[in-house]
Protein backbone atom coordinates (compact mmCIF):
# COMPACT_ATOMS: atom_id res chain seq x y z
CA UNK A 1 0.00 0.00 0.00
CA UNK A 2 1.72 3.52 -0.92
CA UNK A 3 0.88 6.91 0.76
CA UNK A 4 -1.41 8.79 -0.91
CA UNK A 5 -3.42 4.76 -1.09
CA UNK A 6 -3.16 4.67 2.90
CA UNK A 7 -4.22 9.09 3.72
CA UNK A 8 -7.24 8.64 1.64
CA UNK A 9 -8.70 4.89 3.00
CA UNK A 10 -7.89 7.10 6.39
CA UNK A 11 -9.97 9.86 5.42
CA UNK A 12 -12.85 7.73 4.27
CA UNK A 13 -12.39 5.66 7.54
CA UNK A 14 -12.23 2.32 5.67
CA UNK A 15 -11.26 -0.61 8.10
CA UNK A 16 -11.04 2.42 10.56
CA UNK A 17 -13.73 2.62 13.59
CA UNK A 18 -15.46 6.18 14.04
CA UNK A 19 -15.52 7.64 17.54
CA UNK A 20 -19.02 6.60 19.25
CA UNK A 21 -21.80 9.40 19.93
CA UNK A 22 -21.56 9.85 23.37
CA UNK A 23 -17.83 11.38 23.11
CA UNK A 24 -19.18 13.97 20.53
CA UNK A 25 -22.68 14.75 23.01
CA UNK A 26 -19.64 15.03 25.51
CA UNK A 27 -17.87 17.79 23.17
CA UNK A 28 -20.76 19.02 22.24
CA UNK A 29 -22.19 19.59 26.35
CA UNK A 30 -18.58 20.73 26.77
CA UNK A 31 -18.96 23.71 24.67
CA UNK A 32 -22.32 25.16 26.01
CA UNK A 33 -20.76 24.83 29.89
CA UNK A 34 -22.12 21.35 31.04
CA UNK A 35 -24.10 20.79 34.25
CA UNK A 36 -22.90 17.85 36.31
CA UNK A 37 -26.24 16.33 35.94
CA UNK A 38 -26.32 16.71 32.27
CA UNK A 39 -23.00 14.86 32.24
CA UNK A 40 -24.25 11.99 34.79
CA UNK A 41 -27.37 11.71 32.09
CA UNK A 42 -25.47 11.15 29.15
CA UNK A 43 -22.25 9.21 30.60
CA UNK A 44 -24.86 7.03 32.45
CA UNK A 45 -26.43 5.03 29.45
CA UNK A 46 -22.69 3.66 28.78
CA UNK A 47 -22.08 0.89 31.45
CA UNK A 48 -18.64 0.29 30.76
CA UNK A 49 -18.02 4.06 30.52
CA UNK A 50 -19.31 4.58 34.22
CA UNK A 51 -17.21 1.28 35.51
CA UNK A 52 -14.07 2.68 34.18
CA UNK A 53 -14.78 6.24 35.65
CA UNK A 54 -15.94 4.82 39.10
CA UNK A 55 -12.53 3.02 39.29
CA UNK A 56 -10.57 5.75 38.01
CA UNK A 57 -12.05 8.30 40.35
CA UNK A 58 -10.94 6.05 43.17
CA UNK A 59 -7.74 6.55 42.98
CA UNK A 60 -5.29 8.10 45.28
CA UNK A 61 -4.80 11.29 42.91
CA UNK A 62 -8.51 11.56 42.42
CA UNK A 63 -9.23 10.61 45.84
CA UNK A 64 -6.78 11.06 48.47
CA UNK A 65 -9.25 10.56 51.63
CA UNK A 66 -10.22 7.38 50.37
CA UNK A 67 -13.32 7.72 50.87
CA UNK A 68 -15.06 5.13 48.45
CA UNK A 69 -16.57 6.31 45.49
CA UNK A 70 -19.77 4.04 44.29
CA UNK A 71 -21.94 6.81 42.55
CA UNK A 72 -21.66 8.06 38.84
CA UNK A 73 -22.16 12.09 39.99
CA UNK A 74 -19.50 11.58 42.50
CA UNK A 75 -17.06 9.85 40.31
CA UNK A 76 -17.77 12.88 37.57
CA UNK A 77 -17.55 15.50 40.72
CA UNK A 78 -13.85 14.29 41.92
CA UNK A 79 -12.13 14.04 38.07
CA UNK A 80 -13.64 17.19 37.78
CA UNK A 81 -16.53 18.30 35.03
CA UNK A 82 -13.24 20.02 33.14
CA UNK A 83 -11.38 16.99 32.43
CA UNK A 84 -14.25 14.28 32.08
CA UNK A 85 -14.18 15.02 28.02
CA UNK A 86 -10.50 13.72 27.89
CA UNK A 87 -10.80 10.79 30.77
CA UNK A 88 -13.83 9.73 28.80
CA UNK A 89 -11.66 10.19 25.82
CA UNK A 90 -9.15 8.04 26.59
CA UNK A 91 -11.48 4.83 27.75
CA UNK A 92 -13.36 5.38 24.82
CA UNK A 93 -10.22 5.51 22.02
CA UNK A 94 -8.49 2.31 23.79
CA UNK A 95 -11.41 0.44 23.27
CA UNK A 96 -11.92 0.57 19.58
CA UNK A 97 -8.62 -0.58 18.20
CA UNK A 98 -9.04 -4.60 18.12
CA UNK A 99 -5.62 -5.14 17.51
CA UNK A 100 -4.15 -8.54 17.77
CA UNK A 101 -0.44 -8.07 16.34
CA UNK A 102 1.95 -9.49 18.24
CA UNK A 103 4.26 -6.91 18.09
CA UNK A 104 1.89 -4.34 19.80
CA UNK A 105 1.64 -4.03 23.90
CA UNK A 106 -1.73 -2.43 24.53
CA UNK A 107 -1.15 -1.82 27.93
CA UNK A 108 2.48 -0.04 26.88
CA UNK A 109 1.12 1.88 24.25
CA UNK A 110 -1.95 3.54 26.01
CA UNK A 111 -0.34 3.94 29.49
CA UNK A 112 2.44 5.70 27.78
CA UNK A 113 0.18 7.84 25.86
CA UNK A 114 -1.88 7.98 29.54
CA UNK A 115 1.49 9.98 31.11
CA UNK A 116 2.20 11.99 28.20
CA UNK A 117 -1.26 13.35 28.43
CA UNK A 118 -1.12 13.83 32.03
CA UNK A 119 2.79 15.73 31.62
CA UNK A 120 1.17 17.51 28.75
CA UNK A 121 -1.79 18.58 31.07
CA UNK A 122 0.63 19.25 33.93
CA UNK A 123 2.84 21.88 32.02
CA UNK A 124 -0.04 23.32 30.25
CA UNK A 125 -0.58 25.39 33.76
CA UNK A 126 2.43 27.38 32.62
CA UNK A 127 1.85 28.41 29.23
CA UNK A 128 -0.87 31.19 28.42
CA UNK A 129 -3.03 30.46 25.33
CA UNK A 130 -3.07 26.69 26.26
CA UNK A 131 -6.40 24.96 27.71
CA UNK A 132 -5.25 22.28 30.19
CA UNK A 133 -7.86 19.93 28.63
CA UNK A 134 -6.78 20.56 25.21
CA UNK A 135 -3.14 19.52 26.80
CA UNK A 136 -4.45 16.53 27.67
CA UNK A 137 -6.19 15.11 24.54
CA UNK A 138 -3.23 15.86 22.23
CA UNK A 139 -1.06 14.24 24.98
CA UNK A 140 -3.13 11.49 25.14
CA UNK A 141 -3.90 10.96 20.89
CA UNK A 142 -0.34 12.11 19.70
CA UNK A 143 0.67 8.29 18.74
CA UNK A 144 -3.08 7.05 17.51
CA UNK A 145 -1.48 7.07 14.07
CA UNK A 146 -0.01 4.05 15.16
CA UNK A 147 -2.83 2.31 15.91
CA UNK A 148 -3.70 3.05 12.36
CA UNK A 149 -0.57 1.30 11.02
CA UNK A 150 -1.62 -1.83 13.05
CA UNK A 151 -5.09 -1.64 12.29
CA UNK A 152 -3.86 -2.02 8.19
CA UNK A 153 -0.85 -3.93 8.28
CA UNK A 154 -0.76 -5.89 11.45
CA UNK A 155 2.17 -8.08 11.91
CA UNK A 156 4.54 -6.78 9.06
CA UNK A 157 4.61 -3.55 11.68
CA UNK A 158 7.40 -5.78 12.51
CA UNK A 159 9.85 -4.86 10.68
CA UNK A 160 9.05 -1.10 12.35
CA UNK A 161 9.60 -2.58 15.51
CA UNK A 162 12.88 -4.13 14.17
CA UNK A 163 13.97 -1.08 12.80
CA UNK A 164 13.68 1.24 16.34
CA UNK A 165 15.09 -1.64 18.60
CA UNK A 166 18.66 -0.73 16.34
CA UNK A 167 17.81 2.80 17.71
CA UNK A 168 16.35 4.54 14.96
CA UNK A 169 13.16 6.73 15.95
CA UNK A 170 9.92 4.90 15.07
CA UNK A 171 8.30 8.00 12.75
CA UNK A 172 11.75 7.33 10.69
CA UNK A 173 11.35 4.03 10.58
CA UNK A 174 8.06 4.35 9.53
CA UNK A 175 8.54 6.40 7.05
CA UNK A 176 12.02 4.17 5.60
CA UNK A 177 8.98 0.70 5.86
CA UNK A 178 5.57 3.06 4.29
CA UNK A 179 6.60 6.31 3.36
CA UNK A 180 4.42 7.80 5.71
CA UNK A 181 4.64 7.98 9.80
CA UNK A 182 2.43 7.80 12.78
CA UNK A 183 2.31 11.84 13.39
CA UNK A 184 1.09 12.36 9.90
CA UNK A 185 -1.09 9.44 9.64
CA UNK A 186 -2.17 9.88 12.91
CA UNK A 187 -3.14 13.92 11.98
CA UNK A 188 -5.64 12.70 9.49
CA UNK A 189 -7.64 10.36 11.56
CA UNK A 190 -7.95 13.39 14.09
CA UNK A 191 -8.97 15.44 11.51
CA UNK A 192 -11.26 12.98 9.95
CA UNK A 193 -13.01 12.48 13.68
CA UNK A 194 -13.56 16.12 13.92
CA UNK A 195 -11.16 17.15 17.05
CA UNK A 196 -10.20 20.84 16.99
CA UNK A 197 -7.73 22.06 14.14
CA UNK A 198 -4.97 22.69 16.71
CA UNK A 199 -4.71 19.35 18.53
CA UNK A 200 -4.67 18.20 14.51
CA UNK A 201 -1.76 20.10 14.14
CA UNK A 202 0.33 19.55 17.05
CA UNK A 203 0.25 15.57 16.72
CA UNK A 204 1.18 16.00 13.35
CA UNK A 205 4.46 17.64 14.66
CA UNK A 206 4.74 16.27 17.96
CA UNK A 207 8.48 15.27 16.45
CA UNK A 208 9.68 17.15 13.50
CA UNK A 209 8.26 19.76 15.21
CA UNK A 210 10.14 22.86 13.33
CA UNK A 211 8.88 21.54 9.92
CA UNK A 212 5.56 23.39 11.52
CA UNK A 213 5.15 26.83 10.01
CA UNK A 214 3.59 28.21 13.00
CA UNK A 215 5.21 26.11 15.29
CA UNK A 216 2.12 26.40 18.34
CA UNK A 217 2.89 25.93 22.42
CA UNK A 218 1.15 23.09 22.15
CA UNK A 219 3.13 21.12 19.59
CA UNK A 220 5.54 22.01 22.13
CA UNK A 221 4.70 20.99 24.90
CA UNK A 222 3.19 17.94 24.04
CA UNK A 223 6.76 16.53 22.44
CA UNK A 224 8.01 17.64 26.01
CA UNK A 225 5.94 15.63 27.71
CA UNK A 226 6.60 12.76 25.09
CA UNK A 227 10.44 13.28 26.24
CA UNK A 228 9.39 13.54 30.03
CA UNK A 229 7.63 9.83 29.64
CA UNK A 230 11.46 8.43 29.66
CA UNK A 231 11.44 9.43 33.27
CA UNK A 232 8.62 6.78 33.97
CA UNK A 233 8.90 2.76 32.70
CA UNK A 234 5.81 3.65 30.40
CA UNK A 235 8.59 4.92 27.52
CA UNK A 236 9.75 3.46 24.39
CA UNK A 237 13.60 2.61 24.42
CA UNK A 238 14.56 3.60 20.43
CA UNK A 239 18.18 3.75 21.45
CA UNK A 240 18.36 7.10 23.14
CA UNK A 241 20.21 7.28 26.03
CA UNK A 242 19.95 10.89 27.38
CA UNK A 243 18.30 14.12 25.87
CA UNK A 244 19.22 17.35 27.40
CA UNK A 245 16.44 20.06 27.72
CA UNK A 246 18.14 23.05 27.05
CA UNK A 247 19.24 21.52 23.49
CA UNK A 248 15.64 20.59 22.72
CA UNK A 249 13.83 23.15 20.46
CA UNK A 250 10.69 22.31 22.14
CA UNK A 251 12.18 22.72 26.07
CA UNK A 252 13.40 26.09 24.27
CA UNK A 253 9.77 27.13 23.26
CA UNK A 254 8.14 26.64 26.49
CA UNK A 255 11.09 27.05 28.99
CA UNK A 256 10.45 31.24 29.25
CA UNK A 257 7.20 30.72 30.34
CA UNK A 258 8.06 28.71 33.38
CA UNK A 259 10.05 30.90 35.91
CA UNK A 260 11.58 28.03 38.03
CA UNK A 261 12.27 25.06 35.30
CA UNK A 262 14.49 23.32 36.54
CA UNK A 263 12.05 22.95 40.11
CA UNK A 264 9.26 22.28 37.96
CA UNK A 265 10.96 19.37 36.16
CA UNK A 266 11.53 17.85 39.48
CA UNK A 267 8.25 18.34 41.08
CA UNK A 268 6.59 16.58 37.23
CA UNK A 269 9.28 14.08 38.62
CA UNK A 270 7.35 13.48 41.42
CA UNK A 271 3.63 13.45 40.39
CA UNK A 272 4.57 11.07 37.67
CA UNK A 273 4.34 8.39 40.67
CA UNK A 274 0.47 9.60 40.52
CA UNK A 275 -0.02 9.19 37.03
CA UNK A 276 1.68 5.76 36.95
CA UNK A 277 -0.71 4.52 40.14
CA UNK A 278 -3.86 5.95 37.95
CA UNK A 279 -2.32 4.49 34.53
CA UNK A 280 -2.25 0.87 36.39
CA UNK A 281 -5.77 1.02 37.05
CA UNK A 282 -7.62 2.11 34.30
CA UNK A 283 -5.11 0.26 31.47
CA UNK A 284 -4.31 -2.91 33.25
CA UNK A 285 -6.46 -5.67 31.82
CA UNK A 286 -9.55 -6.61 33.88
CA UNK B 1 29.02 9.75 80.51
CA UNK B 2 27.21 12.73 79.00
CA UNK B 3 28.73 15.54 77.23
CA UNK B 4 27.51 19.30 77.74
CA UNK B 5 26.05 21.09 74.86
CA UNK B 6 28.93 23.64 75.16
CA UNK B 7 31.33 20.74 74.60
CA UNK B 8 28.75 18.99 71.81
CA UNK B 9 29.08 22.21 70.19
CA UNK B 10 32.94 21.86 69.90
CA UNK B 11 33.39 18.79 68.91
CA UNK B 12 30.89 19.24 65.98
CA UNK B 13 32.74 22.18 65.09
CA UNK B 14 36.14 19.98 65.29
CA UNK B 15 34.31 17.41 62.75
CA UNK B 16 32.28 19.70 60.39
CA UNK B 17 35.84 21.75 59.64
CA UNK B 18 37.80 19.06 59.16
CA UNK B 19 35.61 17.02 57.26
CA UNK B 20 32.30 18.79 56.22
CA UNK B 21 30.24 16.76 58.13
CA UNK B 22 27.88 18.00 60.03
CA UNK B 23 26.66 15.63 62.60
CA UNK B 24 23.14 15.96 64.60
CA UNK B 25 22.18 15.96 67.93
CA UNK B 26 21.44 12.26 67.87
CA UNK B 27 24.83 11.28 67.13
CA UNK B 28 25.41 12.70 70.87
CA UNK B 29 24.77 9.77 72.69
CA UNK B 30 26.96 7.33 70.18
CA UNK B 31 29.74 9.62 70.57
CA UNK B 32 29.44 9.60 74.66
CA UNK B 33 29.50 5.91 74.26
CA UNK B 34 32.58 6.15 72.25
CA UNK B 35 34.18 8.19 74.34
CA UNK B 36 33.71 6.60 77.51
CA UNK B 37 35.18 3.74 75.79
CA UNK B 38 38.06 5.17 74.90
CA UNK B 39 38.62 6.53 78.27
CA UNK B 40 38.40 10.62 76.80
CA UNK B 41 37.28 12.95 78.94
CA UNK B 42 35.05 15.26 76.40
CA UNK B 43 36.35 18.07 77.17
CA UNK B 44 39.89 17.45 76.36
CA UNK B 45 38.86 15.80 72.84
CA UNK B 46 40.41 18.81 70.90
CA UNK B 47 43.53 18.41 72.07
CA UNK B 48 43.59 14.84 72.35
CA UNK B 49 42.83 14.80 68.27
CA UNK B 50 45.97 17.33 67.66
CA UNK B 51 47.88 14.72 69.47
CA UNK B 52 46.19 11.96 67.57
CA UNK B 53 45.08 12.39 64.04
CA UNK B 54 44.07 8.85 64.68
CA UNK B 55 40.84 9.73 66.88
CA UNK B 56 39.44 11.75 64.63
CA UNK B 57 38.68 9.16 62.00
CA UNK B 58 37.34 7.02 64.41
CA UNK B 59 34.96 9.41 65.77
CA UNK B 60 33.96 10.17 61.75
CA UNK B 61 33.38 5.85 61.79
CA UNK B 62 31.22 6.06 64.64
CA UNK B 63 28.81 9.07 63.77
CA UNK B 64 28.75 8.21 59.86
CA UNK B 65 26.00 6.07 58.51
CA UNK B 66 27.41 3.21 56.29
CA UNK B 67 24.24 1.02 55.19
CA UNK B 68 24.16 0.24 51.33
CA UNK B 69 24.09 -2.26 48.51
CA UNK B 70 24.99 -3.13 45.21
CA UNK B 71 22.92 -1.28 42.09
CA UNK B 72 21.07 1.07 44.23
CA UNK B 73 18.64 2.69 41.91
CA UNK B 74 19.36 0.00 39.30
CA UNK B 75 17.89 2.03 36.61
CA UNK B 76 20.56 4.55 36.62
CA UNK B 77 22.89 1.88 35.93
CA UNK B 78 21.81 0.87 32.98
CA UNK B 79 21.48 4.33 32.03
CA UNK B 80 25.40 4.38 32.91
CA UNK B 81 25.93 1.33 30.51
CA UNK B 82 24.72 3.59 27.52
CA UNK B 83 26.91 5.95 28.37
CA UNK B 84 30.66 3.95 29.20
CA UNK B 85 29.40 2.22 25.67
CA UNK B 86 29.51 5.74 23.81
CA UNK B 87 32.49 6.86 25.55
CA UNK B 88 34.43 3.16 24.79
CA UNK B 89 33.72 4.17 21.23
CA UNK B 90 35.16 7.52 21.14
CA UNK B 91 37.59 8.03 23.83
CA UNK B 92 40.82 5.55 22.88
CA UNK B 93 43.52 8.34 23.75
CA UNK B 94 43.04 7.71 27.59
CA UNK B 95 41.29 5.99 30.41
CA UNK B 96 37.60 6.90 31.16
CA UNK B 97 37.25 8.10 34.44
CA UNK B 98 34.78 7.73 36.97
CA UNK B 99 34.10 9.13 40.43
CA UNK B 100 32.41 7.56 43.04
CA UNK B 101 32.12 10.00 46.02
CA UNK B 102 31.32 9.17 49.51
CA UNK B 103 31.69 5.39 48.33
CA UNK B 104 30.88 3.96 52.18
CA UNK B 105 31.76 0.30 51.91
CA UNK B 106 32.23 0.29 48.16
CA UNK B 107 29.00 -1.27 46.60
CA UNK B 108 28.76 1.72 44.74
CA UNK B 109 32.12 1.64 43.19
CA UNK B 110 32.06 -1.70 42.06
CA UNK B 111 28.77 -1.29 40.71
CA UNK B 112 30.19 0.75 38.37
CA UNK B 113 32.91 -1.15 37.48
CA UNK B 114 30.96 -3.88 36.71
CA UNK B 115 28.90 -2.33 35.31
CA UNK B 116 31.95 -1.12 33.28
CA UNK B 117 32.95 -4.78 32.35
CA UNK B 118 29.75 -5.22 30.96
CA UNK B 119 29.77 -1.71 28.63
CA UNK B 120 33.37 -3.35 27.56
CA UNK B 121 31.94 -7.47 27.13
CA UNK B 122 29.13 -5.63 25.31
CA UNK B 123 31.04 -4.28 22.53
CA UNK B 124 34.00 -6.44 22.68
CA UNK B 125 33.15 -9.38 24.13
CA UNK B 126 36.27 -9.30 26.77
CA UNK B 127 35.29 -8.04 30.40
CA UNK B 128 38.88 -7.31 30.79
CA UNK B 129 38.97 -3.53 30.29
CA UNK B 130 41.47 -2.34 33.01
CA UNK B 131 43.18 -0.28 30.03
CA UNK B 132 39.91 1.22 29.21
CA UNK B 133 38.49 2.71 32.90
CA UNK B 134 39.08 3.86 36.25
CA UNK B 135 37.12 4.33 38.98
CA UNK B 136 38.25 6.43 42.22
CA UNK B 137 36.52 6.28 45.00
CA UNK B 138 36.57 8.70 48.56
CA UNK B 139 35.18 8.36 51.83
CA UNK B 140 36.07 9.85 55.11
CA UNK B 141 35.47 6.72 57.01
CA UNK B 142 38.65 4.84 57.42
CA UNK B 143 36.90 1.34 58.67
CA UNK B 144 34.16 1.89 55.87
CA UNK B 145 37.46 2.01 53.09
CA UNK B 146 39.31 -0.97 54.90
CA UNK B 147 35.78 -3.09 53.83
CA UNK B 148 35.69 -1.65 50.92
CA UNK B 149 39.27 -3.17 49.69
CA UNK B 150 38.12 -6.34 51.23
CA UNK B 151 35.77 -6.41 49.08
CA UNK B 152 33.75 -9.24 51.15
CA UNK B 153 30.48 -9.03 51.04
CA UNK B 154 27.07 -10.89 51.92
CA UNK B 155 23.58 -10.13 52.85
CA UNK B 156 21.45 -7.23 52.98
CA UNK B 157 24.55 -5.53 50.31
CA UNK B 158 23.89 -8.31 47.55
CA UNK B 159 19.92 -8.53 47.92
CA UNK B 160 19.66 -6.99 44.32
CA UNK B 161 22.22 -9.27 42.84
CA UNK B 162 20.94 -11.98 39.99
CA UNK B 163 22.75 -15.56 40.16
CA UNK B 164 24.47 -14.82 37.11
CA UNK B 165 26.28 -11.39 38.19
CA UNK B 166 27.40 -13.20 41.17
CA UNK B 167 28.86 -16.59 39.18
CA UNK B 168 30.43 -13.55 36.73
CA UNK B 169 31.64 -11.39 38.88
CA UNK B 170 32.44 -12.67 42.59
CA UNK B 171 33.79 -15.63 44.23
CA UNK B 172 32.28 -17.22 46.79
CA UNK B 173 33.85 -17.52 49.96
CA UNK B 174 31.40 -19.35 52.55
CA UNK B 175 27.56 -19.54 52.42
CA UNK B 176 26.37 -16.24 52.56
CA UNK B 177 29.64 -14.54 51.68
CA UNK B 178 31.16 -13.43 48.51
CA UNK B 179 34.28 -11.97 47.23
CA UNK B 180 34.36 -9.33 44.10
CA UNK B 181 36.73 -10.92 41.74
CA UNK B 182 40.31 -9.59 40.81
CA UNK B 183 39.82 -8.33 37.21
CA UNK B 184 36.72 -6.04 38.91
CA UNK B 185 38.79 -5.04 41.78
CA UNK B 186 41.65 -3.81 39.69
CA UNK B 187 39.44 -0.81 38.03
CA UNK B 188 38.70 0.77 41.39
CA UNK B 189 41.44 2.98 43.59
CA UNK B 190 40.10 4.00 47.10
CA UNK B 191 41.39 7.63 48.77
CA UNK B 192 40.74 8.54 52.05
CA UNK B 193 39.78 11.79 52.02
CA UNK B 194 36.29 14.33 51.69
CA UNK B 195 34.71 16.04 48.78
CA UNK B 196 34.73 19.24 50.52
CA UNK B 197 38.39 19.58 50.36
CA UNK B 198 39.55 21.42 47.55
CA UNK B 199 43.03 20.34 48.23
CA UNK B 200 42.44 16.78 48.65
CA UNK B 201 40.32 16.83 45.56
CA UNK B 202 42.98 18.28 43.28
CA UNK B 203 45.61 16.16 44.08
CA UNK B 204 43.83 13.01 44.03
CA UNK B 205 41.31 13.76 41.02
CA UNK B 206 42.37 16.87 39.27
CA UNK B 207 40.60 19.27 36.57
CA UNK B 208 38.87 18.21 34.04
CA UNK B 209 39.20 14.69 34.55
CA UNK B 210 36.17 12.59 34.98
CA UNK B 211 33.61 11.77 32.48
CA UNK B 212 30.90 10.68 34.85
CA UNK B 213 31.14 11.33 38.92
CA UNK B 214 28.09 9.17 41.00
CA UNK B 215 27.76 11.39 44.05
CA UNK B 216 23.80 9.67 45.98
CA UNK B 217 23.07 10.39 48.99
CA UNK B 218 26.22 12.26 50.01
CA UNK B 219 25.43 15.56 49.75
CA UNK B 220 22.29 15.00 52.24
CA UNK B 221 24.57 14.80 55.31
CA UNK B 222 26.02 18.36 54.65
CA UNK B 223 24.76 21.70 55.42
CA UNK B 224 24.56 24.57 52.60
CA UNK B 225 28.11 25.47 52.94
CA UNK B 226 29.21 22.36 52.30
CA UNK B 227 27.09 21.20 49.47
CA UNK B 228 28.30 24.41 47.55
CA UNK B 229 31.91 23.32 48.39
CA UNK B 230 31.34 19.75 47.56
CA UNK B 231 30.26 20.47 44.09
CA UNK B 232 32.47 23.27 42.96
CA UNK B 233 35.15 20.66 43.55
CA UNK B 234 32.55 18.08 41.13
CA UNK B 235 32.11 20.64 38.78
CA UNK B 236 35.78 21.24 38.72
CA UNK B 237 36.88 17.66 38.60
CA UNK B 238 34.06 16.58 35.57
CA UNK B 239 35.20 16.89 31.85
CA UNK B 240 32.98 19.51 29.68
CA UNK B 241 29.93 17.28 28.41
CA UNK B 242 30.51 15.25 32.07
CA UNK B 243 28.06 13.52 33.69
CA UNK B 244 26.40 13.56 37.13
CA UNK B 245 24.50 11.21 39.18
CA UNK B 246 22.46 12.43 42.14
CA UNK B 247 20.15 10.22 44.47
CA UNK B 248 16.56 10.25 42.34
CA UNK B 249 15.10 12.77 44.88
CA UNK B 250 18.27 14.76 45.43
CA UNK B 251 18.60 17.84 43.45
CA UNK B 252 21.16 20.75 43.41
CA UNK B 253 19.40 23.72 41.67
CA UNK B 254 19.89 25.56 44.63
CA UNK B 255 23.25 25.38 44.52
CA UNK B 256 24.12 24.71 40.23
CA UNK B 257 23.68 28.15 39.11
CA UNK B 258 24.29 28.17 35.21
CA UNK B 259 26.79 25.19 35.41
CA UNK B 260 24.90 21.88 34.84
CA UNK B 261 22.04 21.10 32.15
CA UNK B 262 19.28 18.82 33.19
CA UNK B 263 19.28 15.61 30.82
CA UNK B 264 15.95 13.39 31.06
CA UNK B 265 16.75 9.74 30.76
CA UNK B 266 15.28 6.19 31.97
CA UNK B 267 17.09 6.39 35.08
CA UNK B 268 15.85 9.91 36.21
CA UNK B 269 17.06 13.27 36.24
CA UNK B 270 20.79 13.05 35.27
CA UNK B 271 23.15 16.29 34.84
CA UNK B 272 25.49 17.28 32.28
CA UNK B 273 28.12 19.93 32.73
CA UNK B 274 27.94 22.75 30.29
CA UNK B 275 30.63 24.56 29.43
Amino acid sequence: MNREKLLEDVKKLNKLPALPEVVYKIMLLKEEDCSLSALEGVISKDPVITAKLLKIANTVYFNPYGQSVTGLKRAIELIGVRNIFSVVLSIVVTNLFPIEAKTFYRELFWKHSFLCAFISKRLSRFVKGVSDDTAFTTGLLHDIGKLVFYSYFGDSYEKVVELTQKGIPSYLAEMRVFGVSHDEVGSVLLEVWGLPAEVVEAVRFHHTLTDSRNFSELTALVHVSNILTMLSSFSYNSGVLFVVLNDDPGWLRLKDYITDSDYEIHKIFDDVVYAIDIAEIAWSRE
Amino acid sequence: MTISDRVFDKIRKIIYEKTGLVIGIRDRDKLARFLSSRDIRPKSLEEEIEYDRKLLYDIIDVVTVNETFFFRHESQFEVLEGILKDLLKRVTERKIRIWSVGCSTGEEPYSIAITACRAHFGLYGSYDCESRFEIIANDISREALNKAKEAVYGGYSIRNLSREVLETFFQQEAPESYRVKDFVRRLVTFYLFSVTSDYDVKRYIGFNSCDCVFCRNVMIYFDDNSRRKALDNIYDALRSDGFLFLAPTETIRDISGDRFAIAITMGGIIYVVKR
